[in-house]
């Protein structure tokens, strides 16, 4: 059972044409509201959460929960989900307000309609203020009256109540009649203070709705008015869609100048910098941001395979240890033992290659197909070497054929088996494949280096020139 | 050459530290405040309240918020000056600065005038709205103590600019400040004339602009323009 109240719901308890009235003039939403709502106050610390209750009841508020920390907030709004979440900045063992936020909203685990309000002492204000996409509602600094915190709640609740048809039409996926109520509201004369909301959920809309072209341009009028870093940063994933990679790194290079604490920018940056091939930068680029988020193990994950495209096994290696060692969840995983295999194969080291094969359960094996499995067949192949490998690598060929578009990192793998069983060919038509695709840049690198391996850079130099030669007559 | 020649400014280190403490201090004179309110409405509480205690305390929360407010300022100035608070522009709809501005100013109103604020047009700007709110509330309450009947906000778009204005309609400013003999002075002008120069846009920066009123009656006018 949905727990929230939806948006109906909400106007319903502004059915009072006073009350209506009311909300559009004053931007009071009214005790009567607040009564029917239900609060979540997030803080660590006792004192702070009375004092949060207290402004909330003198607001008219009723049903009020209480969290403690960052995961009795996650308990408990998976367990009843609020209407208002009041979130301390700080949330004490090294957590924070926007890391909860962003939890949520990347798990899709607050619906639009809930409203996320942010409160912060003085010295986290402009991380606050300066978090680039995931955004809260609003914010109020301490310390503050009751009226304070009511009037930023009161602006809060007006605006989801503004977007509501929006987050309806967003939440039904139907993204082409969630534009169309965007494009309505920008004609709205009530809709005015949310110009900017409006113009930003449009080009997010349109880019979720796959219409990249319009997303283009919509970021782009945006950033003529102003150059948000979330819209340069909405731009420049539209460019890489459309493959100008060049582009897309120099707005997000902008959005990194300005806003140096959005990690995710330079997560983008890497994927960019890999798919141009220029897997040195990627590497630096990540090392830098994983440095200042050391325990953010998916980052990490990408740091270890981008360092082993670029050649530098030791650090690919290293990090992927660090990963499996520190991140119990997701730590047997078929991707992280095929890293670890990878690095150990790298590096020479064929046994503990064969040690991070092994903590793949059978149970995970049956379970996995399409690109994953050939990449699982063709490192297990290799490992095996002349015993059992030549038989599992005919079975590897009939997967392949079934494969509809060839990801970088299977190609690599199985070009790096092809060659371990002498099938040049196989290997030299994965590699022209990839040569003549429009990953080349992304794939250059890393085929080199099995080729290199196996003392056959001057095959590979001339599968390169061929390719090279097929896509300009193309 | 005399002695005095050879003093160098205090290098860097120690304005830090210097800051560092201020920043203690204020958030410990903040942290009391807070204790002085509850033992305040801990006597309000009982049965027969000492009216002499709680007027002490009213004067001593007083006397506490002040400073801590003073020594606020003081650390935003040294941050502004440092420019470790750039200013983050976000869209910011005037009736809601208006609003937020008014219910600010009403909880630290000193003397008798009233208050005014007049309607804010349907508009949105780009600004840093804690920064500027902060900034109008210091000059609207900066304004009340000289104000005789009514200090007023007004907020005026005009073309691409702006135009934030509070208005008193006590003696106006002193001339040495619009002469610029005493160049913002005071603390607050000094932040609010910083705050409004990193306001910008397109290569248009913001400014602060003092003046005295020129019509039938006397006064201050304290005016920001953002771009």
């Amino acid at each position: 059972m949905d727990l929230f109240l939806g948006s109906d719901e909400i106007a319903t308890l502004l059915k009072d044409p006073e009350d209506n009235k009311r909300a559009s003039s004053t931007g009071k939403v009214g005790l009567a509201t607040y009564k029917d709502l239900r609060f979540l106050v997030v803080e660590d610390q006792e004192a702070s959460r009375k004092t949060l209750k207290m402004c909330i009841q003198s607001m008219g508020g009723f049903s009020i929960d209480m969290a403690v920390s960052h995961g009795d907030a996650i308990f408990r709004i998976k367990n009843k989900m609020p209407d208002i979440i009041v979130c301390d900045y700080i949330l004490g063992d090294g957590r924070t307000g926007q890391q909860l936020l962003e939890e949520l909203r990347n798990g899709a685990a607050l619906p639009d309609r809930v409203v996320f309000l942010m409160v912060t002492a003085e010295r986290s204000y402009e991380q606050v203020v300066s978090a680039v996409e995931l955004t809260p509602d609003d914010y109020v600094i301490k310390p503050f009256s009751p009226e304070v915190l009511g009037l930023r709640i009161d602006k809060a609740v007006q605006k989801k109540l503004a977007f509501s048809s929006y987050y309806s039409f967003k939440e039904s996926n139907l993204l082409d009649q969630a534009v169309a109520e965007l494009n309505d509201m920008l004609k709205r004369p009530a809709a005015k203070n949310y110009k900017y909301e409006i113009l930003r959920c449009r080009a997010e809309t349109l880019a979720n709705a796959e219409r990249t072209d319009d997303a283009l341009q919509a970021y782009r009028e945006i950033i003529a008015i102003h150059p948000f870093p979330w819209a340069k940063a909405g731009l420049a994933r539209m460019l890489r869609r459309k493959d100008m990679l060049q582009d897309a790194r120099i707005a997000i290079d902008d959005v990194i100048a300005v806003a140096p604490n959005y990690f995710e920018a330079y997560d983008l940056k890497a994927t960019i910098c890999s798919e141009m091939g220029d897997y040195s930068e990627a590497q630096k680029t990540l090392e830098h941001v994983a440095a200042r988020t050391p325990r953010n193990w998916s980052r990490k994950r990408t740091l270890s395979t981008v360092a082993l495209h670029n050649g530098d096994f030791e650090k690919a290696a290293a990090v992927m240890r660090e990963v499996v060692e520190n991140d119990v969840v997701g730590s047997s995983s078929v991707a992280d033992c095929l890293s670890m295999a990878r690095c150990a194969l790298a590096g020479g080291d064929i046994d503990a290659a064969k040690i991070a094969m092994l903590a793949v359960s059978q149970a995970t094996i049956n379970e996995i197909e399409g690109p994953e499995r050939v990449e699982y067949e063709c490192v297990l192949a290799v490992l095996e070497g002349q015993n059992g490998g030549p038989e599992r690598f005919e079975r590897i060929r009939r997967m392949i054929a079934d494969l509809e578009e060839i990801p970088v990192q299977t190609a690599v793998d199985i070009v790096r088996a092809s060659l371990a069983f002498y099938d040049r060919q196989m290997a030299d038509r994965i590699t022209e494949k990839m040569m003549v695709g429009k990953q080349v840049r992304h794939a250059f690198q890393p085929l080199l280096g099995i080729y290199k391996m196996h003392g056959m850079e001057e095959p590979f130099r001339a599968i390169q020139k061929q390719a090279a030669k097929k896509r300009l007559k193309i | 050459m005399n002695e005095y020649d050879s003093v160098t400014p205090p290098d860097q280190g120690f304005v830090d530290v210097l800051a560092s403490g201020v920043h203690d201090t204020k958030n410990t004179l903040f942290d009391a405040l807070g204790r002085i309110e509850s033992v305040k409405r801990h006597l309000e509480q009982e049965a027969t309240p000492d009216s002499t205690a709680i007027a002490l305390l009213n004067e001593a929360s007083n006397a506490v918020e002040r400073s801590a407010n003073r020594l606020a300022k003081i650390l935003s100035a040294y941050r502004l000056l440092r420019h470790e608070n750039p200013v983050v522009l976000l869209p910011t709809p005037l009736s809601d600065l208006a609003e937020y501005v008014r219910l600010r100013a009403s909880e630290g109103w000193q003397g008798s005038a009233t208050l005014e604020v007049n309607p804010a047009p349907d508009a949105v700007w780009l600004m840093d709205r804690e920064l500027i709110a902060d900034c109008l509330v210091n000059a609207l309450t900066n304004a009340s103590r000289y104000a005789k009947q009514k200090v007023s906000l007004d907020f005026r778009p005009e073309a691409d600019c702006l135009f934030i204005t509070v208005t008193d309609d006590g003696d106006g400013f002193p001339a040495s400040i619009l002469h610029g003999q005493v160049p913002f002075s005071s603390v607050g002008l000094f932040i609010a004339e910083k705050l409004a120069s990193q306001h910008e846009m397109n290569g248009r920066k913001g400014r602060l602009t003092l003046s005295n009123r020129h019509d039938d009656v006397t006064g201050a006018v304290f005016s920001l323009m953002l771009p």
